[in-house]
């Protein structure tokens, strides 16, 4: 009985029951014959913006602050800082800093949600009242879920980089001053359309492991019983951590 | 006869290797509401499961009006004649009270208008739950959410209603509205059939029309499933009385002669 459900929900099996999800909803919008699962979908996607949004500006913000706040006081003069280690700043945040941040806010909000809804809901029969009504709860529960990390991520991404942006200008401000647009000139000197590219992709594709590792985990964690839904929930945790260093190195060394 | 079968299980085991004397044989017919009863860990949840089609039963065999449960070709026409009220209510905690009850119409849309509509309000109000429908799950008490999970069951186009302790957490108001519907449904053909899963002999003994009950759990191997022995409501009292149904007649023997001046 047990290995059923190790079948109907292998990592295969729903990366497949994913594909058909996303597929069958386009087909319901593109007919303009929404069902209750694209309602949820958008509710999902409004529910991540909406708990991530204020800790990724404020995280971003004081990540921006903080870092040029700390070189422009360690350097000799503030022309240094302005001509030699502003220009570069853009792409150490984009390429390293704000993947990762994003990264992390993901882990936290999107795996640990993810995972807990999916193992919760196993524990409180609502998977079995979905597969009863003849909905896939692949689609109905991680379906909805998984797209909101997969499309919030690259959003919060692009908000960060503003809101770093933003901060390192208010450090600024109290040493020389600079102009917002100019700013943005020197700030974003280093950032190439390679780079920009490729930071997105390090984005989508770390949401997109998250979200498979916590659906996995979700659905095939222990026993369903409310105790399990914890540990089953720092498995994933734990996975996932491993996961997005895994992908930082191997996107290093591809890009290297 | 198989037209006037509602239900018809045949070697049906809660173990994942069935097990001489411990499969589950049973017919249901149109009309009759069978009360399952059993002992802590005898496996009523596990068989709700398993009649329910969520769970896999090698070699068994489950037929719903004479669709075969457990057949890919038949499974969906079988399920769509089946409603279930699980252990928990397992209300969607992102729906509204509403579409939960119209969970099995939301496949194809995005809500309800018209007859559809009605039927589910209907169905709210059958349960005393009318005054609900835009609650969200979580804001309901455990009494409240299992009546939407009944509510839910009798929703969609089932004819036959597979309940596990359909009257746990009922205030007493709502224990004798959900006794009276059952009956009601079963005796007036809204419903065809009825197995209850219950560990309350007070609530089997009102409505049930038959009683089975699941042998205990081998302490040994912990082998579960079997019946010990089946009767119609009409010779439950019969001696000797089943130890369930003996245990709660003592029970309120005790009440009768503590409540006598």
């Amino acid at each position: 009985m047990l290995c059923e459900r190790y079948i109907r929900y292998s990592a295969t099996a729903l990366f497949w029951q994913f594909a058909v999800g996303v597929w069958r909803s386009c087909v319901n919008i593109v007919r303009c014959r929404p069902t209750v699962v694209e309602s949820e979908c958008v509710g999902q996607i409004l529910t991540f913006i909406r708990s991530t949004l204020p800790s990724t500006i404020l995280i971003t913000l004081l990540y921006g602050f903080g870092f040029a706040y700390y070189v422009m006081t360690r350097l000799p003069s503030v022309q240094i800082f302005r001509e030699l280690a502003l220009p570069y700043m853009g792409g150490v945040f984009f390429i390293y800093v704000i993947p990762a941040a994003i990264a992390n806010l993901v882990v936290i909000r999107g795996v640990v949600s993810l995972t807990s809804d999916i193992a919760s809901m196993r524990a409180s029969q609502e998977l079995d009242a979905l597969e009863v009504a003849r909905f896939h709860p692949a689609h109905f529960v991680f379906m909805p879920r998984a797209l909101a990390l997969m499309l919030g991520a690259p959003s919060l991404f692009l908000l960060g980089t503003f809101f770093t942006f933003l901060g390192a200008w208010i450090a600024c401000q109290f040493t020389f001053r600079p102009g917002l647009l100019e700013f943005w000139d020197v700030f974003t000197y280093s950032i190439n359309s390679w780079k920009a590219s490729l930071a997105l992709f390090k984005v989508g594709l770390t949401a997109c492991v998250m979200s498979f590792i916590a659906g996995y985990f979700g659905f095939q964690g222990p026993l369903m019983r409310a105790e399990s839904v914890g540990r089953t929930t720092t498995d994933a945790v734990v996975t996932a951590t491993l996961a997005i260093t895994t992908i930082n190195i191997l996107v290093g060394l591809l890009v290297d | 006869m198989e037209g006037e079968l509602a239900l018809r299980v045949r070697g049906l085991s809660l173990q994942a290797v069935p097990e001489p004397g411990r499969t589950l044989d049973f017919d249901l017919r149109r009309g009759e509401i069978l009360a399952i009863m059993g002992g802590n860990g005898s496996g009523k949840s596990l068989l709700v499961s398993c009649l329910a089609g969520q769970r896999a039963a090698p070699g068994a065999s489950v037929r719903v009006h004479g669709h075969e449960l457990f057949d890919p070709r038949t499974r969906a026409a079988a399920q769509a004649l089946l409603g279930v009220v699980f252990q928990h209510p397992g209300l969607l905690r992102t729906l509204p009270v509403f579409d939960n009850v119209a969970l099995p119409f939301l496949q194809e849309s995005l809500g309800l208008t018209g007859s559809l509509a009605g039927l589910v309000g209907l169905r709210l109000d059958m349960v005393g739950c009318g005054h609900l429908a835009s609650s969200a799950p979580e804001a309901l008490g455990e009494g409240d959410k299992r009546c939407v999970a009944l509510a839910r069951a009798l929703s969609g186009t089932a004819r036959v209603l597979l309940a596990d302790e359909p009257a746990s957490a009922l205030a007493t108001a709502a224990r004798e509205r959900v006794e009276e519907l059952l009956s009601t449904l079963v005796r007036r053909g809204a419903l065809d059939a009825c197995v209850i899963c219950t560990q309350d002999a007070g609530f089997a003994l009102r409505v049930a029309t038959r009683f089975a009950f699941l042998r205990d759990p081998d302490p040994a191997t912990g082998g579960m499933g079997g019946f010990r022995e089946e009767r119609p409501a009409d010779r439950i009292f019969e001696s000797p009385v089943p130890p369930e149904i003996e245990s709660f007649l003592s029970r309120q023997r005790e009440w009768n002669i503590q409540r006598s001046p």
